[in-house]
């Protein structure tokens, strides 16, 4: 099962709201001067961050409670960036009953305008259903 | 060797449920929580990967590193309020960490470091 894509836009008020409830201190989150210092393009993301494009995405299956979430693999393949779009997709595979439960791994893909992927997170999840 | 420890607070998961959208009622609402068999409202697990990561960042990496991938498994559940104690060890370009709460491993993996 694969969603259809959707745009998303990560703002530099997005990364100052992730990175204070993280305490992540690094400067190049923060200053815009810094990042330039550091030859950075615009200000990075933070490396879980892309996940929260799940908030932005109309994703037409449901998960039915409980949800667990047992593991979490990601790679940013490059670095991304605050203002630059980027589109998302998410697919469901390997879906599997046990007992009465179904276990399924979701992965959000992320591509660059030129249609490079720049972040995969799959999540292996524990859920009553999938509808 | 390097040992750290960090708090998740209610605050921080009703603040990450708004930024994320992940408003599952299992890290919200404690009675749904205890419904799912567990004792109190959980974390998010991509709250604990982000606190572990902020921490790596503050504490090992230089300002020009970036985890370029990372893969954790979440063993027990962490409960709001809860103190994590992190084991982080470096190899190379490699750390792995190891977290620990109420002397139960909550969540274990390793992360790759990139210039």
């Amino acid at each position: 099962m694969k969603s259809k894509e959707f745009e998303v836009i990560f703002t530099q008020e997005d990364v100052r709201q992730f990175v204070q409830l993280i305490g992540d201190q690094n400067v190049i989150y923060q200053c815009p001067e810094r990042v330039q210092d550091d030859h950075f393009e615009k200000i990075p993301l933070p490396p879980t961050m892309p996940m929260i494009a799940y908030k932005w995405l109309k994703i037409p299956w449901e998960l039915q409670q409980p949800i667990i979430h047992r593991k979490q693999k990601s790679t940013q393949h490059q670095r991304m960036y605050t203002d630059e779009i980027y589109r998302a997709i998410v697919e469901v595979t390997e879906p599997f009953q046990r007992q009465n439960f179904t276990f399924i791994k979701q992965t959000l893909y992320l591509y660059n305008d030129e249609g490079q992927l720049c972040f995969e997170g799959e999540s292996d999840l524990i859920l009553e259903d999938l509808t | 060797m390097k040992n750290f420890t960090f708090h998740i607070t209610e605050e921080e998961v009703k603040q990450y449920a708004k930024i994320s959208g992940d408003n599952n009622p299992v890290h919200l609402d404690i009675e749904v929580a205890k419904q799912q068999g567990f004792s109190n409202k959980i974390a998010h697990g991509m709250l604990t990967v982000a606190k572990v990561l902020g921490i790596v960042s503050n504490e090992i990496l230089a300002p020009q590193e970036w985890v370029y991938r990372h893969e954790f498994t979440f063993t027990s559940p962490v409960y709001l309020g809860d103190q994590i104690t992190l084991s982080i060890k470096q190899l190379d370009n490699k750390i792995i960490v190891e977290g620990k709460c109420r002397k139960r491993v909550v969540i274990k993996g390793w992360l790759i470091v990139t210039r």
